[in-house]
């Protein structure tokens, strides 16, 4: 535990800073910044430096870091959602409680509609950040893991942020995903047991596969044979399939490019083409990285893979 | 420092080769002081980077999609009796940024002499 000294110091000036930013936001600086103190000091005492130039060098990487700091509050100035002073409100406590309920109330409205939606279309919606869809169920999400387990506090942190409709559209949209997933589990009660040996990439260049390929490396380095399948409309100066694949080695994973089938195919088809010819048990793509409208218009090989596919698919938005 | 939309900061792109750097030494996910030590023995430096830059310039890249981040287990950093630490990983579209921004980088050290010749 860092309590005195210039670490100290430290400590008490990022708790200055941070106050009144939301949990999540203050809670996560205090303790990134309490671990690197803890490390510097740590590193000092193994390496048997004095203990007075560990406090110079504390001092110093704070002073220079204030003006970062204050930028860094200002920024997060408009995230302000609840003070470290008051409480957060509560439901039918007061004024403020009205909002609070009526935004309880749409976001299980709008969590309602999702899971309809989600439902009876078997689509998405894409406000979460990761789903996961699984052959002859309408929607496997995955959310952050606090989203899939804590439905609950999701409508606890929809109670406090709740002077924000984007928050609690976002709120909603996760809870009515996680509803999903429970209805979509009857079936299928361990996604953790996914029997994985290949899987295939699509890759695009975009934020989304990006994302999608972040999150699935380590179901990636569990299995024994991966294939990329680039996406023909692979974004100008993105990252190409060769670079995708060298990273993935660098990462443990073996990886290889899979050629794409019959140009006359979609995109989407000859993704799935793909996938078939080396057997994958998985499919890890970037969702909806085209926008909705032109997936309306077009077509989008996001909801071709979400009605026609034969495997489980990663997805990231 | 103003910058062009989508470009790196020198800071930046030294995070991004410093968690490069230490990927390529097997360490795939690096915490904050991790990578301020890396960047300090990488430029040849007597300090670490200041707090407040290191942790606000984390978070652009993170938001740029260049880093993925997460927490680990908070019961084994109980365990261990220090705070919780967050690891950062450098994603495949980091590491384009990156070759990208060393590029530039070198293509500027080269014009620079020639401005200098003109003027």
């Amino acid at each position: 535990m860092i309590a005195g000294g210039p670490a100290g110091l430290v400590r008490r000036w990022v708790r200055l800073y941070t106050r009144g930013l939301p949990a999540e936001l203050r809670d996560g600086r205090r303790d990134e910044i309490d671990a690197d103190l803890w490390s510097q000091l740590e590193e000092a005492t193994l390496l048997g430096r004095p203990l007075g130039s560990t406090n110079t060098e504390i001092v110093t990487r704070w002073l220079a870091g204030i003006p970062a700091d204050l930028s860094w509050r200002i920024e997060h100035r408009g995230d302000k959602a609840v003070t470290t002073t008051a409480p957060p409100p509560r439901v039918g406590s007061s004024g403020a409680a009205g909002l609070g309920l009526a935004t309880v109330l749409a976001g299980v409205g709008l969590a309602a509609l999702f899971v309809l939606f989600a439902i009876s279309s078997r689509a998405v919606a894409p406000a979460n950040p990761y789903y996961m869809s699984w052959p002859g169920t309408p929607l496997v999400l995955l959310g952050s893991a606090a989203e899939l387990v804590l439905g609950s506090a999701l409508f606890g942190y929809a109670i406090r942020y709740g002077d924000r409709f984007h928050r609690v559209a976002t709120v909603a949209a996760a809870v009515g995903g996680l509803l999903a997933v429970l209805s979509a589990l009857g079936a299928y009660t361990l996604i953790g047991a996914l029997p994985v040996a290949t899987a295939i990439v699509a890759w695009n260049g975009s934020p989304e596969s990006n994302r999608a390929v972040a999150a699935a490396l380590p179901l990636l380095a569990a299995c024994g044979r991966v294939g990329v399948f680039c996406e023909p409309e692979t974004k100008r100066g993105a990252a190409s399939a060769d670079e995708l694949i060298g990273y993935l080695a660098r990462h443990g994973v073996k990886a290889a490019r899979v050629p794409a089938g019959p140009s006359h195919d979609s995109a989407a088809m000859q993704l799935l083409d793909a996938g078939a010819r080396i057997n994958a048990t998985l499919l890890v793509m970037g969702a909806y990285t085209h926008g909705r409208l032109r997936q309306m218009v077009f077509g989008g090989v996001t909801q071709h893979v979400l009605h026609h596919a034969t495997i489980p698919a990663l997805l990231a938005h | 420092m103003r910058r062009k939309a989508g470009s790196l900061v020198p800071l930046e792109l030294d995070i991004l080769d410093a968690a490069i750097a230490l990927a390529r030494r097997g360490i795939a996910e690096a915490h904050g002081f991790l990578l301020a030590r890396e960047l300090r023995d990488r430029q040849g430096a007597r300090r670490l980077t200041a707090y407040g830059t290191l942790y606000k310039a984390l978070e652009r890249l993170e938001g740029m999609g260049f880093l993925e981040s997460r927490w680990e287990d908070p019961q084994l950093a109980a365990d261990e009796g220090r705070p919780r630490r967050r690891f950062y990983r450098v994603t495949v579209v980091g590491e384009r940024a990156a070759a990208d921004g060393r590029a530039e980088a070198a293509r500027s050290t080269l014009q620079r002499p020639a401005a200098a010749v003109r003027t």
